[in-house]
């Protein structure tokens, strides 16, 4: 399960339903706090964060998993092309940084890259 | 004089022999050829003290006349001099004779040779044939006393075109006609060209202000349309897979689509924000809400914000009097102070990036404060951050505050800044209230 955190509605429902299409499971959160506070009850896959959100930013998010020995692969998503950012990112533990708007080809590569696979083609145990 | 004084003699001379002589001898004396010619000897008499008077008169009104000539000439000179200093040129034109009496300025001026006498009709050729109907009119139109006022241009036989500004004052008679014409003259061009310098200047430097904040906006524009473009691709594609595959659910493609068509108006309505605020054209003064005004900036700026990490509260005092000013211009000058503010806190960790917006009255005036939570301004730059190309920033022109402060200057208002208490800096600026003492719908 993916978890797609973005404080704007529009662009939470269409991730969803594009990773959905792609054969993924997915579900979204408004806001750091809201996925923190799920996180138990979730514990998705992968991360696909927004990196500029008011409140707890998608670095914030990462940064508090991190710290609680909770981290999971981690796709950023930014409409900025500040290297700092990029920077920061990184040190974050940042797996990949896309650049919004996403190309589906690209988030799929990205997936693949960091090892998240559609329901059907999971490893099986 | 030697004619009046015969004249006075000879009268004499007949009195002398007239009456003494009479009233004695008269009885034993045969009338003499005095007494026989008196009447004609009266006659000769009075004759010539008559053509004496006349002499007389006429010697004094001849000099009374040079005199009055003289104190013309004089009172022309003074006025001629007078009007030198000003580069006035005088003229008056009396209908009767339909010429133009001008001093030199006024030759000078028009560039009409100096021995060459004026009519309407020759003054009119050196003037542009576009403006000929706006000097014109002040033979015909004014009334009574009336001053027409007009600029105009002159051609110079050199091909120059110097501006003129004119005054004139007709005089009617009792039955309406313009009897009489008086104007001045002066070569404004110097001012026109001034004047048009810093219309070009003011719209340079306005478009200088777009330009600039156009570019601090960018990082808020990419968000703000990145937003709603990524939310369109993704259903697009979405979409596009789920008609691909076997099953296809037509109710989902349709809520899909739809969600495309919002989206798409929500980009549009950011880019007409954007248009809004760099549109070009005449400054429009309007009564506007400083609330509102400050949540427009706000919302324009809140990708910006967002990217810097940067939190805002604002505060308004209620029943605010609306302001008098130009939407756009003051929008550029919250944006640059809010943008500014969010600059100065670069170097705070992001917890700690705060900017406190505030409108209160002060007076008549509206005074809107922008408080960051910066390093602040030294003490001694405090005044010379509004002087333009002063910037501390790598990438600013150091044109904002400066442009900034003329704007509000021009809406009659002022800008300062201080240092806070605490730590940052805090940019001032009002904006006279409207109607502070009337309540035409301006409150809310």
């Amino acid at each position: 399960m993916i978890a797609v955190l973005d404080d704007d509605e529009p662009v939470r429902k269409a991730l969803v339903r594009l990773l959905r299409s792609a054969g993924f499971t997915a579900r979204s959160f408004a806001s750091g706090g809201e996925l923190l506070a799920d996180w138990v009850g979730t514990r998705p896959q992968c991360l696909v964060l927004d990196l500029q959100m008011p409140g707890t930013s998608g670095l914030d998010v990462q940064r508090s998993l991190r710290s609680s020995g909770e981290a999971v692969p981690t796709i950023v998503m930014t409409a900025s092309d500040e290297c700092e950012l990029l920077d920061e990112c990184m040190a974050a533990g940042v797996s990949v940084c896309l650049k919004k708007p996403l190309e589906c080809a690209e988030l799929l590569a990205a997936l693949e890259l960091i090892h998240v696979y559609r329901d059907e083609e999971r490893p099986l145990n | 004089m030697s004619i009046v004084g015969v004249a006075i003699f000879s009268l004499l001379a007949a009195d002398v022999s007239d009456s003494p002589l009479s009233s004695e001898q008269a009885t034993r004396r045969l009338p003499s050829v005095v007494d026989e010619d008196r009447r004609v000897v009266v006659l000769v008499s009075a004759l010539c003290v008559l053509q004496s008077a006349l002499i007389v008169a006429l010697v004094m009104q001849r000099r009374r006349q040079q005199r009055i000539e003289e104190s013309l000439k004089d009172s022309e000179e003074r006025i001629a001099l007078a009007t030198l200093p000003e580069n006035l040129g005088l003229w008056q034109w009396s209908e009767h004779a339909d010429e133009i009496w001008a001093t030199e300025h006024f030759r000078d001026i028009l560039q009409v040779p100096e021995r060459e006498s004026l009519t309407r009709a020759s003054v009119l050729v050196s003037i542009h044939p576009e403006d000929r109907g706006r000097f014109d009119e002040a033979f015909d139109r004014p009334g009574n006393g009336e001053v027409l006022d007009n600029d105009f241009r002159v051609m110079r036989q050199s091909g120059e075109l110097r501006w003129v500004t004119g005054k004139a004052r007709a005089r009617r008679d009792s039955s309406g006609r313009i009897i009489r014409v008086t104007g001045v003259v002066m070569d404004i061009t110097d001012r026109k060209q001034a004047e048009a310098e810093s219309q070009s200047q003011r719209l340079q430097l306005a478009h200088l202000t777009r330009v600039s904040i156009l570019g601090q906006l960018s990082g808020a524009l990419a968000h703000e349309l990145a937003q709603p473009l990524t939310a369109i691709l993704s259903n697009a594609q979405a979409a596009q897979r789920f008609l691909a595959s076997n099953r296809v659910d037509l109710m989902e493609v349709r809520e899909i689509i739809q969600d495309i068509v919002n989206d798409d108006k929500r980009a549009g309505e950011v880019i007409r924000r954007v248009r809004a605020l760099l549109r070009r054209g005449e400054i429009q003064r309007q009564a506007l809400d400083v609330p509102q005004l400050i949540r427009d900036a706000l919302t324009v700026a809140h990708g910006d914000l967002l990217v810097r990490q940067v939190d805002v509260s604002s505060r308004f005092e209620p029943m605010l009097p609306a302001v008098l000013g130009d939407r756009v211009q003051i929008q550029q000058v919250l944006l640059n102070l809010l943008l500014n503010a969010a600059e100065a806190m670069s170097g705070n960790v992001p917890r700690d990036r705060r900017i406190d917006i505030s409108a209160a009255r002060d007076a008549d005036e509206v005074r809107i404060s922008v408080a960051d939570c910066g390093t602040g301004i030294e003490a001694e730059r405090i005044e010379s951050v509004f002087e333009a190309f002063h910037t501390t920033k790598s990438n600013g022109l150091g044109l904002g505050l400066a442009i900034s402060r003329s704007i509000v200057i021009a809406h009659h208002g002022r800008m300062w800044a201080t240092n806070n208490v605490h730590r940052g800096s805090t940019f001032h600026f009002t904006l006279p209230g409207t109607g502070s003492d009337d309540d035409r719908g301006s409150r809310r």
